[in-house]
């Protein structure tokens, strides 16, 4: 077999891409490369910061105990740097392929902006989940009990309970923002990094 | 440009999507979902083409670029000298050499698919190794390997 025109003479017509060169079709085509989704996602996590951030300063204006208002300064300027954080890597990432890349290039940038939204991810596992949770163990701590935070946590087994929650929560948090990541796109990226591999 | 000379432009040039779709999808759904995927992309894309390359290297680009990003099903290969074990679902209208060529192809590892048929639509080393992101060397190797293992699937079936 000569491969050379075989594979020259090897086009043929197809319908199924025939009907793309339509103004109809090609208006109604819809984009599902990954890094759409991706964005998406970045944008629902954005308008989730906002309205949590939101609910943070609502909550600041009544409460009057100190211990909780300092918490929730350090919430709302962790969930204001996550915002921006993940702001910048909306901006930064286009789902629009570039034909002006190389293919290792594109690659890499497909790669480099899952991991980075996976650092995102990670970022709120370790500061915003645990720190949310233990400032709740207090507040609520408090409430239940009718006992200032000082008295509550001068009880030893309180002060324990604490440790442990944020000892079990703070690898618990980490690793379930790595697990989600494995399940959600852990096959694509695995396949992108073997990839990258290839070309190297 | 208007939409109607961006799609005749692209018809003009539908070989390089359906050979390249055809070395990569492998199931009849897998080659609907390139097709589209390409086509669009290259619909948002067309804008900023400037010319400074030819419109078939420019589609070349886009189309490896897209196939290489999008989440498809990626068949581990191990390379055998045989095509017999390599299940195929999908529904070509070729004839038996090209079918053969294409069963073939689809045999090697990804990136040495996309030289192959970049080798044999006639880039050269330099050119593919702009277009992949390698040195010409890493291409020289690679598609001197993809050669070898064509010819023995070829001469196996």
């Amino acid at each position: 077999m000569d491969i050379e025109s075989t594979w020259k003479n090897s086009d043929s017509a197809d319908d199924d891409l025939n009907n793309l060169f339509e103004h109809e079709r090609l208006q109604k085509i819809r984009s599902k490369l990954p890094l759409k989704k991706m964005r998406t996602n970045l944008l629902i996590g954005l308008a989730y910061a906002f309205v949590i951030t939101a609910g943070y300063i609502a909550l600041a204006f009544y409460i009057t105990l100190w211990q909780v208002l300092i918490a929730l300064a350090v919430m709302i300027a962790f969930n204001t740097w996550l915002a921006i954080e993940t702001w910048r890597l909306y901006k930064n990432t286009s789902n629009f392929i570039s034909p002006e890349l190389s293919l290792k290039a594109e690659i890499v940038r497909h790669y480099n902006s899952f991991m980075n939204w996976c650092k995102i991810q990670q970022r709120v596992g370790v500061f915003v989940y645990p720190v949310a949770a233990a400032g709740g163990f207090v507040y609520g701590g408090h409430i239940g009990s009718g006992k200032t935070i000082e008295e509550f946590l001068y009880n030893p087994h309180m002060v324990i309970i604490l440790a442990i929650t944020l000892a079990i929560l703070v690898p618990a948090c980490y690793y379930l923002a790595r697990l989600m990541m494995k399940v959600a796109y852990g096959k694509h990226l695995n396949k992108l990094k073997e990839f990258i591999d290839e070309l190297e | 440009m208007s939409e109607q000379a961006f799609l005749s432009l692209l018809k003009q040039n539908q070989a390089i999507i359906y050979k390249l779709v055809h070395v990569y999808a492998q199931s009849d759904e897998d080659k609907k979902d390139i097709y589209q995927e390409i086509v669009l992309q290259a619909w948002k894309a067309f804008p900023n083409f400037r010319g400074d390359s030819k419109f078939s290297t420019w589609l070349y680009r886009l189309c490896l670029n897209t196939i290489f990003t999008l989440n498809r099903k990626v068949k581990k290969i191990t390379y055998t000298d045989d095509t017999g074990q390599f299940e195929d679902r999908l529904t070509t209208t070729h004839n038996d050499d090209a079918e053969r060529l294409y069963k073939a192809i689809r045999t090697l590892p990804e990136t040495e698919r996309a030289i192959v048929s970049l080798h044999l639509d006639g880039y050269g080393n330099n050119e593919m190794s702009e277009i992949l992101g390698i040195t010409a060397n890493a291409v020289g190797v690679k598609l001197h390997r993809a050669k070898q293992q064509l010819a023995n699937i070829l001469k196996n079936v």
